[in-house]
This record gives structure tokens, sequence and C-alpha cells, in this order.
């Protein structure tokens, strides 16, 4: 008999990203597998950050035990702030925390100062993060990233659990694509803030021979990046190379990523990346930075992409290095699309997640040895 | 008293750390809480006791900004290796409150600043964390000099300030000739540890090889800090064809003391605070390797114990250049001018690791009481702050047992008794 599942999450509206995905294809699985499941999520904003407290606390002021008569089984939350829910056991499939608190700290994509209000807040939420997180009956992280982090801030141990591509094995292979030179295109994908360096590949479409494009996938969710990037596009003459397709279908996203010369993915630190994967599966090169994070646990440089130093001019560089060079482009693709099959990240990948996240159901439970848990 | 010491980014901070700070965990009145298990981003004084300090680095590099923005939040004991910032830092910090925070440590403001506040930048980057240091400890004495002197009618929370030579242990064996010693080596190796800035005049170096009658006698060994800095420093060299130049990257003072079992001679031509000799130029004295130096960054240093060079000077025959031309012609032709005995004896006076220990030890021990208060303030701020952070979200009366079972509710926030002993009251 099935269990009775909440998957949480938080939304901020309008912008969709990775943890939808991660979260549509989850209920999913789950379902397929008998199991009753439904979502919950709320609202999420940044700013003002004093709010995130507020926003903290709502999760944990419910009760998520029991709806219409019925006991809830588990809880797995997601992100900042679903591990604040309680009433149930609870497992963790953490995307990530608030990272303004952590890794971006002293970033410029962090915003807490030095105002003994901003350190406050933080002290209450970092506190507040690892109680939250140490009463999960089972955690796990969706990278050796992410799980590092916990690691190194809370001092928790945290398996990984990688999610499997959200379209299954759907994804595919045309190792020469294009007819000519001039329908060449790279590949950008994901929400588009700064975070996602964007502007690093836009900058170096001067440099880059003339005849490949770029081809822009994914929503704005940053206050004026749209601004920005268009200054940029005009300011280099390139409005007729970039193309900003805004959120596409399955079917289209598809296509582009099996017709494109290669993928630029080059994020600070990111958590995971779903770009990453779905490039690989579809026998595309990555360009991923050395500072990509997650991005790393599969990119290798000259094995299945390039990893560069996140500068526009290096971007150029492997571009116009793919461009000129079919034989080595191809041969990255198939190594990339090899990788992710030898891994199981299509279909099969998900027994993995489901039997980690469920593993509190079992009695006895703890939480399963899995490869590349962080120490 | 107990010291928090994070584990700082840089080398130079981490060098400071490893040769005074480490052989200390002993000592009776003070636990020197140590490195890696106290990360600085969960690391909360309010949890700790009011007798805990924070000991922060303040270092001019990229690699540390998290420390930089931390020494804020967290103001403590401050080892200082440079006064100068080469930018505002994080950008979190670059419309710092810290002018005001101050003022409410001071009493002089009763409420929190607006959110919206906006700060003049400050005129020199670096005031901020000079500023939030309780005791600043300077590594240079002539940053120490300029902080005094720029110190005066600016508020800040030093309750006082001090000087602290590097440490730094002779590594020179007597009973092991050095290999300039043993035959004069072809060419000539000079080392170089400052960056391709003014305040290094690395420039003045370069021209006055260039006018030695055969530079092929010379060889430039420049060990630079980060890899990025190579291409720069080749860039610099370029200028000057005809001088050999090695350039290394990842500068640390154990790969330069490594460096320094190579060299024949090693210039510290630093000019003004703009670009300190910090732990290189002891480390060179301590290896017995003739030092090419100039004031006022080495002022201090006796007479005959390394060739002294006016920076900026200029004299019919040439100034500063022609005196860097003959100092190294003369080391070509293996006359020195250099009293290395006298050089080693200065560093064991003045820079045994043994020495500065217990100097580090004084200093805390003499201002225990001032920095016991500087903590009660400080934690009466934080509370303040919570308290006021709070009012500022509105919390929703439902929120309310959460908050308790989180313990997010504002604690009681001990009045200010008398006035305040933090720093000068400017």
């Amino acid at each position: 008999m099935g269990a009775r599942i909440l998957v949480l999450g938080v939304k901020v509206p309008f912008t969709s990203g990775g943890q939808d995905a991660l979260m549509r294809s989850l209920v999913r699985e789950l379902a397929a597998r008998g199991h009753t499941v439904d979502t919950i999520e709320l609202p999420f904003v940044v700013e003002p950050k004093e709010q995130l407290i507020n926003q903290a606390a709502l999760w944990r002021a419910w009760d998520f035990g029991r709806f219409g008569g019925q006991p809830v089984d588990l809880l797995i939350a997601t992100k900042f702030p679903s591990y604040y829910a309680r009433g149930a056991i609870k497992s963790v499939w953490l995307v990530h925390e608030h990272r303004a608190m952590y890794d971006l700290y002293a970033s410029r994509f962090s915003d807490f100062s030095d105002d003994a209000r901003d350190e406050a807040l933080r002290e209450m939420l970092t506190e507040g993060d690892k109680r939250m997180l140490a009463e999960c009956d089972y955690r796990a992280a969706i990278s050796n990233n992410v799980a590092q982090r916990v690691k190194t801030f809370h001092g928790l141990q945290c398996a990984t659990i990688y999610p499997p591509l959200p379209l299954g094995d759907q994804y595919r292979f045309n190792p020469q694509p294009g007819n000519t030179s001039s329908d060449a295109y790279v590949l950008s994908v994901g929400r588009i803030c700064s975070i996602k360096r964007v502007d690093l590949m836009l900058k170096a479409m001067p440099y880059i021979r003339s005849g490949v494009t770029l081809k822009i996938v994914g929503t704005p969710d940053e206050p004026g990046i749209m601004r920005y990037l268009q200054n940029e596009i005009a300011a280099h003459n390139i409005s007729s190379r970039v193309e900003f397709l805004g959120r596409v279908s399955d079917e289209k996203l598809l296509e582009l990523y099996a017709n494109a010369l290669c993928v630029y993915y080059a994020p600070l630190d990111e958590d995971y990346g779903y770009v990453t994967l779905e490039a690989l599966a579809s026998g595309k090169p990555v360009i991923a930075g050395t500072d990509s994070g997650g991005v790393l646990e599969f990119v290798r440089d000259r094995e299945n992409g390039l990893v560069i130093q996140a500068t526009s001019d290096n971007v150029a560089l492997a571009v116009n290095e793919l461009a000129a060079n079919p034989a080595l482009t191809e041969k990255l693709g198939r190594n990339g699309r090899a990788l992710v099959q030898d891994l199981g990240f299509t279909q099969r990948g998900w027994d993995d997640v489901i039997n980690g996240l469920l593993s509190p159901l079992s009695s006895n439970s703890c939480a399963p040895s899995l490869p590349g848990s962080a120490a | 008293m107990r010291l928090a010491v994070f584990n700082p980014a840089n080398s130079e901070a981490r060098y400071f750390t490893q040769h005074v700070l480490e052989p200390l965990p002993q000592c009776k009145k003070f636990l020197i809480g140590l490195g890696s298990d106290i990360n600085p981003l969960t690391y909360f004084p309010d949890n700790q006791d009011t007798k805990t300090c924070v000991l922060h680095h303040l270092v001019d590099d990229i690699t540390v900004r998290t420390e930089r923005l931390l020494l804020g939040a967290i103001p403590g004991v401050t080892i200082v290796h440079n006064i100068f910032m080469s930018s505002h830092g994080p950008e979190a910090i670059i419309n710092s409150a810290f002018s005001d925070t101050i003022s409410l440590l001071k009493r002089a403001l009763t409420k929190f600043p607006a959110r919206s506040k906006e700060y003049p930048r400050d005129k020199y980057y670096g005031v901020r964390e000079l500023s939030l240091s309780l005791l600043p400890i300077f590594t240079d004495p002539t940053m120490h000099a300029e902080f005094l002197k720029r110190s005066v009618g600016v508020p800040n929370l030093a309750v006082t300030s001090a000087y602290l030579p590097w440490p730094v242990t002779i590594s020179y064996q007597r009973h092991v000739p050095r290999s300039s010693e043993i035959s004069h080596l072809n060419p000539l190796r000079i080392g170089l540890s400052c960056g391709v800035r003014l305040g290094g005049r690395a420039h003045q170096l370069m021209r006055a090889l260039s006018k030695l009658n055969n530079p092929s006698l010379v060889k430039v060994v420049w060990l630079v800090p980060h890899e990025k800095d190579v291409s720069l420093t080749r860039e610099f060299c370029a200028a000057w064809p005809n001088i050999l130049v090695e350039i290394k990257s990842g500068r640390t003072p154990e790969s330069w003391l490594e460096l320094t079992k190579t060299l024949d001679v090693a210039v510290h031509l630093h000019f003004g605070m703009f670009e300190v000799p910090g732990p290189y130029l002891p480390i060179s004295l301590g290896a017995g390797v003739p030092c090419i130096v100039s004031s006022p960054a080495a002022s201090y240093l006796p007479a005959g114990a390394a060739i002294f060079i006016r920076p900026g000077a200029i004299s019919s025959g040439g100034g500063e250049v022609a005196e860097l031309r003959f100092a190294i012609s003369e080391l070509l032709k293996a006359e020195r001018n250099v009293n290395t005995e006298l050089a080693l004896d200065y560093v064991a006076d003045n820079h045994a690791p043994q020495i500065i220990q217990s100097e580090f030890l004084s200093l805390l021990e003499d201002n225990r009481e001032a920095l016991i208060n500087a903590q009660i303030k400080l934690r009466d701020l934080r509370l303040w702050a919570r308290a006021e952070l709070l009012a500022e979200i509105k919390t929703p009366a439902v929120l309310d047992d959460v908050f308790s079972e989180l313990g997010w509710h504002a604690q009681p926030t001990p009045p200010f008794k008398g006035d305040s002993v933090i720093g000068s009251n400017a």
C-alpha cells in the first residue's frame, strides 16, 4: 500500500527553474510507484531579506501531519525554508539553503551587510536552519556540492542523490548538427540572473566566429537583468546574433539541445544544474567555469566539455575551438552522452531517489549508504 | 578570557597564526581557540560568552572578503597586515553603516539608522576596518604610525593599538655556506617579492639592471602571489627585454623562504605604506641573504645590516637608479658591504617567534578588562539589534509559538551602564 506523501517546495511566481522540474518529476515518480502524493508550495521572496524569518516561521506554524482526516506519512522538503515544516516524518532532498548567508556571503550575490540587524538575522536563520535540518529523519542533497555545504556550515552529514533527468531518455543525439556552419548556435538554458553569468556569453559573442549565434532559453528572475543584457547586446552590436526564446516546451527544448553546437553553462558555484546533464544526454559539450560548483561533478575538461576560467575571452576561445573542430566537438559529445547513460540518469535513476527519501518509513530506517555521499 | 581565531584564507595571515598563535593554546589566562573547527560563518558570539573575543586578520587580498565583512559584523582583535585596501571590499559593505554602529556603541545614537540611509564613501579604503578594530595590532611600524596619525579625531573602537613584528626563525645555517659564498654564481640571482605597483619600486630596479655594463650577468627571480599576477608582471618586464626574469606564482612566506636558499641578493624596495615588505624582508635577513632595502619601510634596520637605497632620490649622479646600479655592481664584484651577522642578530633580537608570542600575550593581558568590557557592549548591541529586527518585520501573533520554539524572540536588552569605555570618544 502506498504512503501519503507531501512534497514541499517554494515558488517564486512567474519564474521557473530546476526546482520546478525536480518537483514535477518527483511527484510523477512517486505516483507511478503507487503513492498518494501532492505538492505544497508557498511563495518565496528574497527582498526585503528581513521577511525571510517570517517566511521560515510560516512553514513551521502549519501542522502538515494531517489533512482530510487522514494522516500524512512523509514530508519531503526541498528548498529553504520548506524544511522548517513539521507534523510528520520528514525527509529533505536539499536543493539549497539561502545561499546569501552561506557560500555566497560577502560576494556580490549577497545582501547581508555588517549592520548589526543583518547579523542578528543571519544568526537566527543559520541556527534555525541547523536545527531544522538536524531534525529531519533523512537528509540528502541533490549534489556533493550541496551536501558539502551542509557539512561545512552545520556539521551535518548528508547523502547525495542526484536528480535523474526530467525528460528521462527522450534526449536526442545529433552528433553533427546543422547543414552548414551558418546554422551553428550556442545554447544557454536556465533562469536569467547574474549568478548564471549569461552576460559572459553575450560579451564573448563579438569574438566568436561569424555564423555562430546564441540562443537563450529561460526567463529573467532578477530586477534589471534584461535591461543590463540588452545594453550589452546594443553595446556590442550583436542583436542579429542573439535570440531570447523565453520559456519553451519540452519538445522544443529537446530539439534545441539536439541541434546545438554546444551548451554554455558556467554559473557561479551551481548547486547541481540540470542543464549540464541535459546537454550531456544530448551529446553536447558543455562550456563550464572552473568555479561552477556542482556542474564540475560531471563536466570534465576535454573529456565531455571545456572547463575555463570564467571570462568572456575564454568563453569565446572555447566556442571558437569547438566551432573550428567538429571532430573534437563530436568526441566530447559522445563522451558526455555515454557518461549520462553509465550513471543511470535516465529513468532507472529514480529508484535510488525514492528508496532514499522513503527510507524513514521503513522500520529501523537509516540513511542509505550512497556513492558520493559527503564525508 | 578566550580568543577565537578564524582560519585565515590568506597565506601571510596563516603564517602569523602558525608562528604566533598556534604555540599558545596552553596559556593560562587566554584560551586560544584555533583554526578549522571554528567556521567564521557559523560562529555567533551570542552563543559564546562575553569573555570570548574574535581575532581577525586585515589583509589586502580578494581571498579574504568574508573575513573583511565579518570584521565589522563581529569586531575583535585585528592583526593588521595592511591599512590601505585596494577596494571597498564586498558590495555589502560599500554602504556600510559602521560609523553609526560606533555611535550606537558609544551611545551617541539612540536609534538604529533607517535601512535606506546612505553613507559617504571612505576617504581611503580601510577606514571602516580600522575603526571597527578593538585592538589593532600592526605588523609594520610605518602602518602603525600612519594609523596613529590618521585616527586622531576619528571615532573608533580601539582600546589601544600596537606594533608586533613578523615572527621569523633564522634559517641561515652557519656551517652550511650559501651557494653564492662557495662560488660566485653567474648570473647573480636577484629575488623580488613585491608587486608591479609604484610602491614596490621594481621599475627602478629594472632600470638599474638595464644600465649595468653587462645585464646578462644578473637574473631576477620574481615571486608573485597568484597565477593571475604572472601575465601582468610579464607585461611589466617587457619594457626591459635585456633583463632575464623568471616569474613564479604562489608567493607565501614559506615559498619565499625556500626561494631565498637560491638567491644571491633579495631586493625589498617598498616605498611608503602603499606596499609593505611584509614578512619577506625579515625572512630574507634571517636566511642570511644580502638585502637591498629602502626607507621608510626598513628605516629601523641597523646600519650595515642591509644595503640602503634612498627611494625617490634624485641627484646629479642619477639618484635611486644609480644607487641600485652601484649596489648590484658591487655585489657582482663580490664586494657586498653587508654584514649578514648583524642582520641575523637583528632578526634574532626582534623577530624571534617566542618574543613575538610573549609580546602578543602581554598585549592581551594588559587590555583584558577593556576587551571584556567591549565584548559586553557588543553583546548588548547585538541583543538590541535583534529587538530592532523583530520590530521591523512585524511578525504576526499567529507565529508567536514558532518564534518561541526557535528561540527567535527578542531577549531582554541589558541597559548600557555608565559611559562607553570603548575606544576614543572623538
